[in-house]
C-alpha cells in the first residue's frame, strides 16, 4: 500500500510555457510527480541528474537541443534507456514520425492534448496502474 | 599554255611569283591582287605583318623562302590591314631563282567561326544564368515549405495552449479560484499572441504583394514616443529595467505612418527589453539632421555581432533556422525593415554603439514618397470604407 502512496516522477520538456503549464498540471491531476524542462539541454541535465523516471513527455522543437536529441540521449544512457517515452507536437514530419519510430518512441501525439487523450494513452502505456483524479 | 593563263586568271585562289631573297614580285594572279589590295607592283616582303598576338601565326622570311603550308596565316595587305589566308610556298623556277605563294582569303570564314564561338560563349552563359535561376527557384520554394512548416507550428503553439487550457476551465479541472484565474489569463494571453502571429503573417504577405495601404501624417514625434514608452512601461518593470526618454527638439515632426511606426518601434523596444538584463537602462532617444529624423533605441544587453546584423533583418534565414527554433515568426524585423523604407526611411544597427544593441529608425522630415500615402490615418481596427471603389 505505502509503495503506491510514492508519486512516481515525470519528466516534461516543453519550451511554451503555457503548454507546459497545462500538462504538468494534467499530470498532477492524475496523480504523478512532474519535473519540468524549459528545452531539451535542460532536460538532458534533469534526466543525468537522476534517470527514475516512470514516463517522458516531450516537445519536439525546442531551442538548445529539441525533443528528437533528447529522446537520443535518452535511449543512449546506462540508466532506465528504455523508460516510456511520448512525444507531443505541433509538427508532423515524415523524417521526425521516422527517427521518433527508429528510437523506439512510445507514442507521437499531435497537440493540443486534452485530458482524455493523455488519460487514455497512459492507461494503455500502464494497464495496472490505478488512476484517480488527484483532488 | 594560253589556257593555263586564263585559269590563273579566273581562279579563285591567289598566285604569286616572286624572286627569292629580294622578295621582289614578278607575277600576282587578279585574286592576289584583290585581296592584298596590290595594284602596282609590289614586294612579298611587305606582307609581314609585325607578330603582335601570341596565338596567331604570322608571314615570316622563313616561310616565303622555304617550302611550306599553313592552314592559318596572318598577312599585312597593302593597306596595313590584316587578312588571314590558308597558304603555301614553294620553289617556283630554278632557273629564274623563284618561289611560288598560293593562297586562300579565309578572313571572312575566321571572323564567322569567332563571331559563332561568341555566341556559343552566350549561350553558355545563358545555360548556366537559367540553371542558376532554377536554383534560386527550388532554394525560393524549400524556403516556401519551411515557412509553412514553421508557421504552422507557431499558429498551433498558442492554439494548442488555449484549447487545452480552456478544456481545463471547462471540466472544472481547477485546483483553485487563484488557479482558474491564471488559466482564464492564459487563454486571453495566447489568443492575443495568436493574434499578433496572424498579423505578422499577413503583413508578411501583403508586403510581398506590394499591397501594405500607408497613412502618413506630418505628426510631432514626441507625443508619439510619449505613448508608446507609457505602454512598455509595464513589461519593462517586471524586468526593473528603466525607459529613458531624451528627445532633442520637443516639437519636431515629422512624415510617418502612425500605427506601422509604433508596429516598428514596439517590434525593436520588446526586443531590446527580452534581451536587456535585468535592472538596466533602455535609452530611446530623437535627433535630427537637415533631412530626417532619427529614433534611437539603445540598450544594455549583448549587443548584435556585426556578422549577424543582415541575417536579422532577413526573413530567410529566420526560416532556415528553424530547428533551432526561438519563439515567434521572426518576421518582426524583416517586416520593420520593410515598413520603415516604404515610409521613406530607414531602419539599421548602429555598430559604432558598443554598449548594447542600437537600432535607428529614420523618418523623411519632408513628403518624398507618392501624394497618395498622405492621408489621414485610420481609426485602428476600422476599415477604411473609402479603399473600396
Amino acid at each position: 500500500m505505502s509503495s503506491e502512496e510514492i508519486k512516481e516522477r515525470v519528466l516534461v520538456a516543453e519550451d511554451s510555457a503555457p503548454n507546459r503549464n497545462i500538462l504538468c498540471h494534467l499530470l498532477k491531476k492524475l496523480g504523478y510527480e512532474v519535473i519540468e524542462a524549459e528545452d531539451g539541454a535542460i532536460a538532458i541535465e534533469e534526466f543525468q541528474k537522476d534517470p527514475n523516471f516512470c514516463l517522458i513527455i516531450s516537445d519536439i522543437m525546442m531551442p538548445e537541443k529539441n525533443g528528437l536529441d533528447f529522446l537520443e540521449f535518452v535511449r543512449s544512457q546506462e540508466h532506465n534507456a528504455d523508460v516510456p517515452f511520448l512525444l507531443v507536437t505541433a509538427v508532423a514530419e515524415k523524417e521526425y514520425i521516422v527517427r521518433a519510430k527508429e528510437n523506439k518512441v512510445q507514442g507521437y501525439m499531435l497537440k493540443p492534448i486534452s485530458f482524455d487523450k493523455l488519460s487514455a494513452k497512459l492507461k494503455a502505456l500502464f494497464p495496472d496502474k490505478k488512476f484517480d483524479l488527484a483532488s | 599554255m594560253e589556257n593555263f593563263q586564263a585559269i590563273i586568271d579566273r581562279a579563285n585562289l591567289g598566285l604569286i611569283i616572286y624572286k627569292n631573297v629580294s622578295g621582289e614580285v614578278t607575277y600576282a594572279n587578279p585574286y592576289a591582287r584583290e585581296c592584298l589590295l596590290a595594284q602596282n607592283d609590289f614586294n612579298v616582303l611587305s606582307l609581314i605583318a609585325e607578330a603582335k598576338r601570341p596565338n596567331v601565326k604570322y608571314l615570316n622570311k622563313d616561310l616565303l623562302f622555304n617550302e611550306s603550308f599553313s592552314a592559318e596565316l596572318c598577312l599585312k595587305k597593302i593597306d596595313g590591314q590584316f587578312l588571314y589566308a590558308e597558304l603555301g610556298t614553294m620553289p617556283a623556277s630554278q632557273e629564274d631563282d623563284t618561289y611560288a605563294l598560293i593562297f586562300k582569303d579565309i578572313t571572312h570564314q575566321l571572323k564567322l567561326r569567332r563571331d559563332l564561338l561568341v555566341k556559343q560563349d552566350e549561350i553558355a552563359k545563358t545555360y548556366d544564368d537559367l540553371l542558376r535561376q532554377n536554383e534560386q527557384l527550388k532554394e525560393l520554394d524549400k524556403a516556401k515549405d519551411r515557412f509553412i512548416a514553421l508557421i504552422s507550428h507557431e499558429l498551433r503553439t498558442p492554439l494548442s495552449a488555449m484549447i487545452a487550457t480552456s478544456e481545463v476551465l471547462k471540466m472544472d479541472l481547477v485546483d483553485s479560484e487563484e488557479q482558474r484565474k491564471e488559466f482564464n489569463d492564459t487563454v486571453y494571453e495566447q489568443g492575443q499572441y495568436l493574434l499578433e502571429i496572424v498579423n505578422d503573417i499577413l503583413d508578411f504577405a501583403k508586403i510581398r504583394a506590394g499591397k501594405i495601404d500607408l497613412y502618413i501624417e506630418n505628426d510631432p514625434i514626441k507625443d508619439f514616443v510619449d505613448k508608446l514608452v507609457t505602454q512598455f512601461s509595464k513589461f519593462a518593470e517586471d524586468k526593473k529595467i528603466n525607459l529613458k526618454v531624451n528627445i532633442e527638439n520637443e516639437t519636431a515632426t515629422c512624415y510617418f505612418d502612425e500605427k506601422r511606426l509604433r508596429q516598428i518601434v514596439s517590434n525593436v523596444l520588446s526586443n531590446a527589453i527580452k534581451f536587456s538584463p535585468r535592472e538596466s537602462t533602455i535609452y530611446i532617444e530623437v535627433q535630427e539632421d537637415e533631412s530626417s529624423l532619427f529614433l534611437m533605441i539603445k540598450d544594455e544587453g549583448d549587443g548584435i555581432p556585426a556578422d549577424k546584423t543582415d541575417a536579422i533583418f532577413d526573413e530567410f534565414v529566420t526560416l532556415e533556422n528553424i530547428n533551432s527554433h526561438q519563439k515567434g515568426t521572426g518576421l518582426g524585423m524583416p517586416i520593420s525593415k520593410t515598413l520603415s523604407e516604404l515610409m521613406g526611411g530607414k531602419l539599421r544597427i548602429d555598430l559604432t554603439y558598443t554598449d548594447g544593441a542600437c537600432f535607428v529608425i529614420s523618418l523623411p522630415k519632408t513628403k518624398i514618397l507618392d501624394a497618395e500615402v498622405y492621408r489621414p490615418k485610420q481609426t485602428d481596427g476600422e476599415i477604411d470604407l473609402d479603399l473600396i471603389a
